[in-house]
């Protein structure tokens, strides 16, 4: 049997700490949760450059509080708006508390936990190109593989840590001899060459000048 | 995931009005409905209230940053660092300012300047970086580096020299 290579940061990946924005625990990113993100336009998830706002992230937080079948009956609940104004009350609470209040801040949070959520492993693509999967998006390509190949029901798909979902993505792909995952070791090396080569693209910029 | 964060926030203000005009724009339903049921929910005012600190708190560090001769960016380090500290960042500030008033006094001539020059020299400050470096990167680089590797004790004595009182909360920051 192949040798499975998890690399310890990204073994961390898959457990992640718990995010709380404006009072409301994040729960793990998960396929399920980045969809309804993109479902419902939120900003922080677009391909394209996107200008997002303050709706953006409220919404983006109420999304990932929640688990998914637990969202789509808020969204379609008028009671919901009850929930709405305790939170804006909230909100206000700890803006007139904090002194160096920005919002800016609460998007970097934001986004900090969506980028943690989705981190993908280092890897060497292994064997013969393949094509392109076309205009599927990658949770897309995810989903399908974990589904048709892993066997993950629906609610798994919604609810388990993306990080976790990508992890046995790539493993089945290093199964399937597509990919190989780099060792902890490799990736340190890897980083050390990157530091090697960026003070020596700098040390050559500053001979040009 | 291309990602550009929402910039108008101006520190005059005029773009905080045009931020208050978007987010009014999106309680109307001009933007996506659910969105918009949500910014409805908690309240526009809280989006007011949100945006206005924002300006108010990026105001205050700009003034801050050029009272204390800090670049923002590396007075928001330090405020967060004085935060996890327990320290007021206003306490910092003082601070800062006193031994800006310590390093004025040890450049000048007298029995008074030969003490605060005693003193920096006790933290591994020499006339160069008196004459060339503000009180806050003194005290993020050397006095810092002092804090390190002597006890809070040590340090307070020399502080006191120099006017800083209660040293003790700054060594964690």
């Amino acid at each position: 049997m192949a040798k499975v290579t998890i690399i310890p940061e990204w073994a961390a990946a898959a457990a992640p700490e718990p995010v709380r924005i404006f009072g409301v625990q994040l729960r793990p990113l998960s396929l399920g949760l980045y969809r309804l993100l993109q479902r419902f336009g939120c900003g922080f998830v677009e391909a394209e450059e996107t200008l997002v706002g303050v709706a953006d992230l409220m919404l983006g937080i109420l999304i990932c509080s929640m688990r998914v079948d637990e969202f789509v009956e808020f969204a379609s609940d008028p009671r919901s708006v009850k929930y709405l104004r305790r939170w804006g009350k909230r909100i206000r609470r700890e803006i007139r508390a904090d002194g160096g209040f920005s919002i800016y801040a609460k998007f970097g949070l934001f986004l900090h936990y969506l980028r943690e959520g989705q981190r993908i492993p280092k890897y060497w693509e292994e064997g013969p190109q393949r094509e392109s999967l076309g205009p599927c998006h990658w949770s897309q390509a995810v989903e399908v593989c974990l589904r048709s190949e892993l066997g993950w029901t629906k609610e798994e798909v919604d609810e388990t840590p993306l990080a976790k979902a990508i992890t046995d993505y790539f493993q089945h792909a290093q199964r399937m001899g597509a990919v190989r995952l780099m060792t902890a070791e490799e990736e340190a090396q890897g980083e050390a060459n990157a530091r090697v080569m960026e003070a020596l693209e700098a040390k050559l910029k500053e001979a040009k000048n | 995931m291309g990602l550009k964060l929402m910039a108008e926030l101006g520190l005059d203000g005029s773009g905080f009005q045009t931020g208050l005009a978007r987010a009014e724009g999106l309680a109307h339903g001009v933007a996506d409905g659910l969105k918009s049921f949500v910014i409805q929910g908690i309240g526009i005012y809280t989006v007011e209230q949100a945006l206005a600190k924002t300006v108010e708190t990026a105001r205050e560090l700009v003034e801050t940053s050029e009272r204390l001769g800090i670049g923002p960016e590396k007075l928001q380090v330090l405020r967060q660092a004085a935060r996890e500290s327990g320290v007021e960042m206003d306490m910092l500030a003082r601070a800062f300012e006193k031994i800006d008033v310590a390093r004025e006094k040890a450049l000048s001539v007298g029995p008074e300047a030969n003490q605060m020059r005693a003193a920096f020299a006790g933290l591994g400050i020499g006339m160069g970086q008196l004459r060339s470096t503000s009180a806050a990167d003194l005290f993020t680089g050397p006095m810092r580096q002092q804090a390190l590797t002597r006890s809070p004790e040590e340090l307070g004595a020399l502080f006191r020299e120099m006017g800083v009182r209660n040293f003790g909360p700054f060594s964690r920051c």
